[in-house]
């Protein structure tokens, strides 16, 4: 949110949304977050904005034959081998997307 | 009056109205960041530094105490618990120097609290620095403190089949350490079953089965430590994913 801010004109927008992405690889809970904004919002710009959380597929490297895979647990198995793990190419960010504002 | 059902609400915003204002910047940077900047500092004075995780109970700080004990490096710890300064105190007392954090709320160790842990310590005069994570499976898997090795440490009474319900945590050990190895004929736990399940998540990690109590296969971990300070403190590739703060 503070991140968020930083990008915000000083007036004349209403914050009608913050877009974020989460790798589905980096142990964040989006209900979670979702309560924490919430949480943080109260009597800020953001207390009217919706939170939209893009979920990124984690996408790993087999280290055993080599094979680019998406996963969506925590074990992240080869489909084509059945080695657990790779090299993890994505899925592991927090991103800060866009805000979406109005003009006002 | 509304458009959608023409109750008395005021009409919604049209889509067009609203725009969006590009961003594209990296949260929980802040993190990686410390971390890398812990490593720097770690790495200019030579000293290895090894991130101890596990349960409440597993006997980390045991295996500290027996490691420091057998006097064949300069040891200091970072002790993090949610919780009184008992840990660091007995650190204290099996003659290393240490620091403790109390997380308060805090499930785990951030980079930032070991860098300010690490200023406290004598960095130039050591050879090995253990960060003793708070006893927690979960998120203390998904934050780098700049270490060099992650040891997970468990024991018997865990049971087996933790590998499997603690992925992350398991996947993320350089070594793993059975400790409490002694209780293993006097409870049912299944020895290969376990270094089945921790192969199935790690395939990769060592594991080395002892007992900080009665020293038993203390030799299988100081040999695991000797051969970790020998190698060159090759950078940890991406396997730490960004957190849940």
């Amino acid at each position: 949110m503070v991140a968020a801010a930083r990008h915000l004109p000083a007036a004349g927008v209403e914050v009608r949304g913050v877009r974020i992405a989460v790798g589905a690889a980096t142990g964040i809970v989006p209900g979670a977050l979702e309560l924490a904004f919430r949480a943080a919002a109260v009597e800020t710009r953001f207390a009217a904005a919706r939170l939209i959380i893009e979920r990124v597929a984690a996408r790993s490297r087999c280290s055993q034959c080599g094979r680019v895979y998406e996963f969506d647990d925590l074990i992240g198995r080869c489909p084509a081998c059945g080695a657990p793990g790779g090299e993890l190419l994505a899925g592991d960010g927090l991103e800060l997307r866009a805000i979406e504002v109005r003009d006002v | 009056m509304c458009d959608v059902c023409g109750c008395d609400q005021p009409p919604r915003a049209a889509p067009d109205a609203a725009r969006e204002i590009a961003v594209g910047e990296r949260l929980l940077a802040v993190n990686d960041h410390a971390a890398a900047h812990n490593r720097a500092h770690f790495d200019a004075r030579g000293l290895l530094a090894v991130n101890l995780m596990g349960t409440p109970g597993a006997g980390k700080t045991a295996l500290l105490e027996a490691t420091i004990r057998a006097g064949r490096w300069r040891v200091a710890v970072v002790e993090g618990d949610q919780a009184t300064a008992r840990d660091s105190a007995r650190i204290t007392a099996a003659g290393a120097p240490a620091v403790q954090i109390e997380t308060g709320l805090g499930c785990h160790l951030d980079a930032a609290q070991v860098h300010d842990a690490a200023h406290a310590l004598p960095a130039d005069r050591l050879d090995l620095l253990f960060i003793e994570n708070v006893g927690n499976l979960v998120c203390p898997a998904l934050f780098d403190l700049g270490e060099h090795r992650r040891v997970v440490v468990t024991s018997p009474t865990e049971g087996e089949d933790k590998p499997l319900k603690y992925p992350p945590m398991f996947r993320a050990a350089d070594l793993v350490v059975l400790n409490k190895a002694d209780l293993l004929p006097h409870v049912p736990f299944d020895l290969a079953a376990w270094r089945e399940h921790v192969a199935t998540v790690n395939p990769g990690a060592d594991v080395v089965l002892l007992s900080a109590l009665t020293g038993a296969g203390m030799d299988s971990w100081l040999a695991a430590l000797a051969a970790a300070l020998a190698e060159p403190r090759a950078p940890r590739r991406g396997t730490a994913p960004e957190a849940h703060r």
